[in-house]
Order: C-alpha cells, then structure tokens, then sequence
C-alpha cells in the first residue's frame, strides 16, 4: 500500500498533473468565496473539461476544488457573515463577530489552519477507514440516522442563548424543511400551489437571504462599515499570525472538529453542514468559558472549519465504497469517477488503489496550498471589510442574488433568498437567533425520514431498536448532550462548594 | 454592366440567405436534461450531442441544458411548452415521466402528444436479495411471511416497478412493507445488504455492481432476455406479463412539431446511435444503448403507458393512511 | 419607558403564535404521515410560541435585561429606515423579475449608490460599471450561464 502513495506523490508533482492541482484550488477558491456557487457547480463547470484527460487528471482537478472550497466559504462568512458554502455556516457566528472588533485577520488565520490541518486528518482518518468503509456504511441505518438527528437536535439546546426563542427558531426550521413534495406521505406540503416550492427550499439561498442578504440590510438600517473602524491591528500579517497561533493553542479542538466531521461527513445527505453544526456545538458545551461563543470566540472558528474539510474525507467513504453521494458536490464527483471508467463500488477500491491514493493526496495538497494562497492574500480580502456600506450594500446584494440563481437557474431561488434576507434580518431585530433555524432546517429532514423508514422495518416496533447498536450509542449520546449543561452547572456548584 | 453584375450578385445572394434562413438548423439546438448535472441522463446527453451536432449538419451547436427540479417535470414541461421549432429538445425518462399522469396526479404535459424522435437507451430490472438471505428463487419468496421491500419514495419509478412485480407474484395478500423512504436507488440497495428489507427492485445497471461483487443475488430480470448468468427472466420463471417492465431514455420535441422537421431530426438520430465513434462514447459513459427509431418509439410510449394501466390499482401510495 | 420598549417583543411573540397556529391547522389536512411530524411540531410551536407570549407579558414588570442590551445594538434603528431597506430590496427584485439581471446590476447599484449613498455621477456610474463587468465576466462568460434575462424581455 505504501508504494502507492510514493507513486501516487510523485504523480502529482509532475508538471502537468501539478497545474491541474492548482487550477482546481484556484477555482474552488473563487466558487468558494461567492455565496450560492460551491463544490457542486465548480465541479460541473469543469466537468466537461476533463473529457480528454487521464482519469488521475481529472481527479486531481477535482480533488484540488474539493479541497479548497470550504477555505474560500470561510473568508466570506469570516468578513461578510455570508457561508460561502453550507458547511461555512457555522463560522460566521464568531467569524463576524471578530471582523467587527477589527480582528478579521486573526480569523482568518485561524480559520485556514483549523481547515489545512482538519484536513489533513480527514484525510488520514479516510485512508485508514477506506479497508472498512463497507462495513461502516452497512453498519449505520434509519434507527442510526435517525437518532444522530435528534441527536444534532439536543445540540441546539446549548446553542441558543435565549433557550424559549432558540427553540421557537427550530421549529420554524423544521416547518421551513417541511415544505414541499413529501415522497413517503404523498402530500405535497405547505408549498400553496407554487410550483417551485414542490421541491422545497433548498438550504443555499436560505442561507444567502438569512445570513447574506440580512447582514446587508442590517448596514443599510445602521450605516457605517463592517469593521468598526479602531483596531487595525489584528489585520495584515500579525494578525493572521495570531490566528494561526491560537489554532494550535486550541489544537484539541481541530482534533474534536476533524473526527466529528470525518465522522458525519459520512452520513449521505447532510454531511458537511450538520458536521460543523455539530463540531461548533460540541465545542460549545465542552467549552469551560463559554460566555463569548457568538460573540467572537476563536474556538468557535476553529471548531466548524475544521470539521468542514475533515467532511471531504468522511464523505468520500460511502462515495467510493458504494457510489452513494453524501452531497451534491459527490454526486458530481461521482460523475466525474464514472466518466474516467471508474466504477465506484466495492471493487472501486480493490481495482484503483493509485487512483484513489492520488485524489486524497490531492485532496490534501489542495487544503494545504489554498489555505496558504488566502493567508497571503488576506489582507486585501479584509479590506473589503472597510469598504463604505453604499458600495458594498447593492454590490454583496446583486453577487448574491446572482449565486441564488446560478444554483439552480431557478428565480424561484432569488425571491427565496430575498424572502430569508428580510427573515434574517427581523430575526436578528428582536432577538430570535437565527442558528437554531439553520440547524433544525436541515436535520429535519433526515430526521422525518429515519423515523418512518425505522418504524416501518420494525413494524412499530421500536424496542427492536435497542438491537441496534450505533442507535443505542447515538442515544445515549443524545441523553447526554441534554443533560449537560445541568450536569456542568451541578459541578460547578460542587467546585465551588469544595473551595 | 457593373451595375447589372452588382445586382445580380446581391440577388443571388439573398436568395441563398433567405433559402438558408428556412433551413433546419440554423441556430442552435438545445437539448434539455430535466434533472441537476452528474447523473446518469446528463451524462448520456453529453455523450450523444456532439455526434447528433455532425449529423445534423449545419453549422450549429447541440447544446445540454440542465433544467432540474420537480422530479423531472420542470424541465419535460419546458420542452412541452416550447416552440416546435426543433431547437428545444428534451430526454425523457419513461416511464418516470409518464408516472405521474399514470397516478392521477395533475400534469402539465402529456408525454402521448410529444413528437418523438428516437431511444436512446433501455434498461430492465433485476428483483434483488441480499447473498446471505436463504431466499434463492422467486418461489423462495412466496414462501416469506414477512415482506419488506427497500424501494425509493412514492412517484419513482422504482417503487412503481416493486408494486407491480409483488402484485404480478402475488405478494400482496402478505401485506408487505414498502421501506420507501430512501432517497436514492444506491441507498435502497446498500439497505438490501445491510438488511433494513428483505427484497428490492432495481434497473440492472445499479445493481451490476452489487451482483458482481457477491452483496446481492438476482432472483429474476424483466426483459426478453437475461444479461445475468443463470438468472431467469421472469417469463421463463412464470410471469411473462413482467416482460415490458423496463427503463427507457428517449429524445422528444414539443407536441406539433412538422413532418419534415421530425424526418430531419429522426434521421440525425438515426446516423448518431450507428455512428462508431458515439458507440466508443457511450460505452464510457456507461450507457445502456438500445436505439429505436422515431415511429417505433412513439409506439413503445403508447404501449408502457397501456402497461402501467394495467396495473394502475397496485400503484397508489403504499404508505399513505 | 419600559412598557414601549417591550411591546415589540408583545406584538412579534403574538404574531408568531399566530402563525404557528396557521401552521397547525394546516397541518391537519395532511393525509397519514404526511401530517404526523408537522402536526407534532406543531403543537410544540404553539406552545412555546404562547410561553414567549407569557414572559413578554410578564417580564413587562420584572427588570429587564434585555432592553438595556438591545439599547446598544439598536441605536440609530428607524423604522423608516427598515421600510426603505426592504423597499429597496423589492425595488430590485422586481426589476430582476421584470428586465433581468444584466439590465437590473447597473440600473439598481446606480440608483443606490446616487439617492442612497449621496455619491456623485462619476463614482456611481463607475461603480455600477464594475458591478456589472464583474457579474458578466464571472457568470456569462466564465461560467457560460444563461442569467434570467427577465419577463418582459423573454419573449
């Protein structure tokens, strides 16, 4: 095995191999950074492109845009408070936070290490899990799945600040997940005869309005620039510097956020998102200090982007064992595999050992080189932050509007985003936190479904589930995740007690 | 006489402008692809444009476009609602599109009226175990007590597909369980392996992979012949009604479109699927190509349409109260 | 003072508590499994939504916390203000609709950058220019997207 890597290394240093490398991380920056572009439509432009390549080319290319594009989300979400991708969603919270205190570099310098390294792990964890991965896909089901949701769901309990209006948040995720074309049930809901609700809203220009849009219109109604202007400091190259030194100090929490994202990038569907949801949550409520998570708390970069590049790791797995895409960017990728010959499958990796060792080494370069393009570039990138809000307003606004469209060539699509933004922004005028939407919105599905598939395999049985192991795992997980933060403030008490 | 020479050529000129102008194609074609970029239709389209583009002469492009959305039905509405011009073309997949129509439920297009112009793939299904079942024949199954089917949800044409089979093996009276709420074919496979279900259906290229690699055992496939070693067809196990059940892609245009237009399309397609170097193409893209002409296709939508009216009363929502 | 701080609070907890019941009844009409989940959701809407109602009401007389917070975050907040972002937003959302966005891009960014953003002539025009150059250059040419070139213009 080992002599494969060696050839596969020295494949993707040669030239030719070495530019594909670079232009697909180019690319994926670029897809990265503009909200409603990612993987997925990065991956279908250059799809054509690679007709006339080798397969290990073609991988490469594609492993390079993979690689990079959770790097460039990071920097919108960093200084604009816009994922660039779904997976960068949770970087915002403290991402913004710390671009408007004027410390957007150190961020950023922290966002790209958290990201290279969770990387590097995810794609470590996948090399030493691809021998298993059938096992491990066969080993998780609808009980499995299911629970992980409710699982993902209890996070939201230590995510909110206001419980009462967190939770009224979630619900109106899960009501937001709800509508359109229900495939077990039959109806088709909450969609009023539109059409282009039939097939739901899709979460990329949910996030662009709540989160793109919104922030925009809050500048428009308070004025100024992002960046408050004062501390320049933490700008240009100390400033990343700094970041990047705190990712190391905080290296226990790229370890929790690579293996979380490893870990659920796995689970088809919802990989990345859910993974830096629960990444940033699971930081959260493991946090001794917790009171300045959402307000500019660096774990609170670290933790997601690190599980979001871990994610390309997991979610290869069940792409490569089974042909089964965990997102809509694998199921391009898939595309790719299955033009080049490749039959992803349990042969796949018994055939192709080469070939798969070159995509996850590309994979990894691909985190490595960009994360090291947007740390030179960052401090141009940050002074977008300081732009006057009259040019930036319409500018952001038409760029987003421009992406909602470009996902599915659909309208439909920018009057949604349009429709969050105003949501977005009402949310954050009196006080609902927008997060626990985002996270109920896309559980929910995944949880809906795996509860009907589960209760249908045990013909309303459900005690039979306790057979099942990971279900029992992932409750008792759950349990926990409740009880925690009663369980940290009884020991609170009790430390303080015993002083 | 410059004067005279002048005209003249200005004449003949626009003569030959305006013969071209009514000539088909003089801009170009669009074919759509109703669902997102990566799938199986997509890679099909992309594979057959570049070929129909030299056979269709002119000096046009044959463009894919992908129009997702609605499990298929923006996209085949939109070329429903076009221009019979012959610049919108769209790939169709039978009987997925037709399903909907079929289950009463409303559509916007009736896939009986469009104009079409050739098949280009089809594909039958395999009825699936997993290897480490004790079930190893069809009658194997009928033995069973507890039924469960892995399937994909209501409207797909796999459910569809397993309705029929267990109503054609008269499963029904079982009660079995319609696990049909994955979201993808490979899904409801990986589930048959891992055991959520008992029994699943499938088209035979998805399962391919699972057979050859010992996950899943065929019990039986629909179509005239069986591609698969010492799996019987379900007509030689006793169910020759199951014979047309099968997955089709086809290329249609709007409803009205002209004679002459459908001849010219027709015999472009007719050249591309016997043209060597698409065949090449096609075997890459993994392409299940079997070619019917125009006319022929038109009578293979008529008749799957009369098939899965046949067996209208199986197909309602298993898993709707 | 205090009252006319929260009544907002008031007025969006009934609201939404409002809208969860719409949601509820709705939910109804869905057949079988269809309704099970939103219906179960539902009730849980409801009730939280009528608890946010009860501490809106109550806190009115107890100290509150979180009017002295939002003092901060929501000075210089006007109505009118909001009015206008929103009547923005729609401004350009029917352009879009209407003429697309290669005619909207410079149009909108003009417009804004002229009566919102007080610039002169030269730096609202270079602005939009560049603006639309970008979109274009990105998505029309590099990315070969056919943008929505709006209803009017469909033909």
């Amino acid at each position: 095995m080992f002599d494969s890597v060696f050839t596969a290394a020295e494949y993707l240093t040669d030239g030719m191999n070495l530019l594909f490398l670079m232009l697909g991380v180019v690319v994926g920056i670029i897809f990265g950074i503009i909200p409603g572009l990612g993987g997925a439509t990065a991956i279908a432009l250059l799809l054509p492109l690679t007709f006339g390549m080798q397969a290990e080319q073609a991988i490469t290319l594609m492993g390079g845009v993979m690689g990079a594009v959770t790097i460039g989300g990071s920097i919108t979400a960093i200084l604009l408070n816009t994922p660039g991708t779904a997976p960068n969603a949770a970087t915002c919270f403290d991402g913004y936070p710390l671009t408007r205190q004027g410390k957007a570099g150190m961020a950023i310098g922290a966002a790209v290490t958290a990201s290279s390294i969770g990387g590097v792990i995810g794609a470590f964890i996948l090399i030493l899990l691809l021998p298993v991965a059938k096992n491990i896909i066969l080993y998780f089901g609808p009980p499995a799945y299911f629970m992980l949701a409710v699982l993902g769901l209890t996070a939201l309990t230590a995510a909110s600040s206001n419980l009462l209006r967190g939770l009224v948040g979630a619900c109106l995720g899960l009501f937001i997940g709800f509508v359109g074309y229900d495939d077990m049930g039959g109806a088709t809901r909450y969609a009023a005869g539109v059409d282009y609700l039939w097939d739901g809203l899709s979460i990329v220009p949910v996030l662009i309005g709540l989160f793109a849009i919104a922030e925009m219109l809050k500048l428009y109604v308070m004025g100024g620039s992002i960046a408050k202007t004062g501390e320049t400091g933490n700008l240009g190259v100390s400033g990343t510097l700094e970041g990047i030194k705190a990712a190391f100090r905080h290296f226990k929490v790229i370890l929790s956020g690579s293996a979380i994202g490893a870990v659920i990038g796995t689970v088809p569907g919802v990989g990345g998102t859910v993974a830096s949801f629960l990444s940033y949550s699971f930081t959260l409520q493991t946090s001794k200090d917790k009171q300045n998570f959402g307000k500019g708390d660096i774990r609170g970069v670290i933790a997601p982007e690190a599980s979001n590049n871990a994610k390309d790791g997991g979610s290869l797995i069940p792409t490569l064992a089974f042909g089964i895409p965990g997102s809509a960017e694998m199921a391009l990728f898939l595309g790719v595999l299955i033009l080049h010959g490749m039959d992803p499958g349990p042969m796949l990796l018994l055939e192709r050992e080469f070939t798969i060792f070159v995509l996850i080494l590309a994979l990894l370069a691909a985190t490595l080189v960009s994360g090291v393009i947007v740390l030179l570039t960052a401090r141009y990138l940050i002074k977008v932050t300081f732009i006057d809000s009259a040019i930036l307003i319409p500018s952001v606004i038409v760029v987003s509007l421009v992406g909602a469209y470009a996902l599915h060539n659909s309208i439909g699509d920018v009057f949604a985003a349009a429709f969050f933004g105003v949501l977005g922004y009402l949310m954050h005028r009196f006080d609902y936190p927008r997060i626990t939407l985002v996270i109920a919105l896309v559980l929910g599905g995944l949880m809906e479904r795996n509860y009907f598939q589960t209760s249908l395999m045990y013909r309303g049985d459900w005690s039979k589930a306790f057979g099942d192991t990971p279900f029992v795992i992932l409750l008792v997980l759950a349990v926990l995740a409740l009880l925690m933060p009663v369980i940290s403030s009884v020991i609170k008490r009790k430390t303080r007690q015993s002083v | 006489m410059k004067l005279v020479a002048r005209f003249s050529a200005i004449l003949l000129l626009s003569m030959g402008l305006s013969l071209n102008a009514h000539a088909f194609p003089d801009e170009d074609v669009s074919i759509v692809i109703p669902y997102s970029p990566g799938g199986g239709f997509d890679r099909a389209v992309r594979a057959f444009a570049p070929y129909f583009e030299e056979h269709l002469g002119g000096d046009v492009t044959v463009l894919p476009r992908n129009v997702p959305g609605a499990g298929g039905r923006r996209g085949t509405t939109s070329v429903y609602r076009a221009d019979p011009d012959g610049y919108t073309l769209g790939i169709i997949n039978l009987p997925g599109f037709a399903l909907p129509r079929i289950l009463g439920e409303p559509a916007e297009y009736d896939l009986r009226e469009m104009s079409w112009i050739g098949r280009l793939e089809a594909q039958d299904y395999v009825l699936l175990v997993a290897s480490d079942s004790d079930i190893k024949t069809i009658e194997d199954l009928k033995q069973l007590e507890e039924i469960t089917f892995t399937s994909t949800g209501y409207g797909s044409t796999v459910l569809a597909a397993t309705q029929i089979v267990a109503s054609a093996l008269g499963l029904q009276k079982k009660n079995p369980i319609y696990l049909a709420g994955y979201s993808g074919t490979s899904d409801s496979l990986v589930a048959l392996v891992r055991g959520d279900g008992n029994v699943g259906m499938a088209p035979i290229s998805s399962a391919a992979k699972y057979i050859q690699s010992g996950d899943l055992r065929a019990l039986a496939v629909t179509g005239a012949s069986s591609p698969l070693e010492g799996v019987p067809t379900f007509a030689e196990a006793g169910y020759p009604e199951l014979t047309a059940l099968n997955l089709q892609r086809a290329l249609a245009g709007p409803p009205g479109m002209s004679d002459e237009l459908l001849e010219t399309l027709r015999a472009a397609f007719n050249k591309t699927v016997n043209d060597p170097g698409f065949l090449e193409s096609a075997k890459k893209a993994r392409m299940d190509v079997a070619p019917l002409d125009g006319k022929a296709t038109a009578e293979a939508v008529m008749e799957a349409f009369e098939f899965y009216e046949k067996f209208k009363a199986d197909l309602s929502n298993p898993n709707a109260q | 003072m205090i009252s006319r701080r929260l009544k907002p609070g008031l007025i969006v907890a009934v609201l939404v508590t409002v809208f969860a019941a719409l949601l509820l009844i709705t939910a109804y009409s869905y057949q079988g499994i269809s309704g099970t989940f939103p219906q179960l959701v539902g009730w849980i809407f409801l009730g939280l939504a009528l608890l946010e109602v009860g501490v809106q009401v109550f806190a009115a007389r107890g100290h509150t916390q979180t009017a002295k917070h939002r003092d901060s975050e929501t000075e210089g907040v006007s109505l009118r203000k909001e009015l206008k972002a929103f009547g923005w937003l729609g401004i350009l959302l029917l352009s879009l609709y209407l003429i697309g966005f290669m005619l909207s891009t410079p149009l909108y960014v003009f417009a804004f950058l002229r009566l919102s953003g007080q610039r002169s002539l030269a730096m609202s025009a270079a602005i939009s220019v560049g603006a639309t150059a970008f979109v274009y250059i990105v998505f029309v040419q590099l990315l070969e997207y056919k943008l929505f070139p709006g209803i009017l213009l469909m033909g």
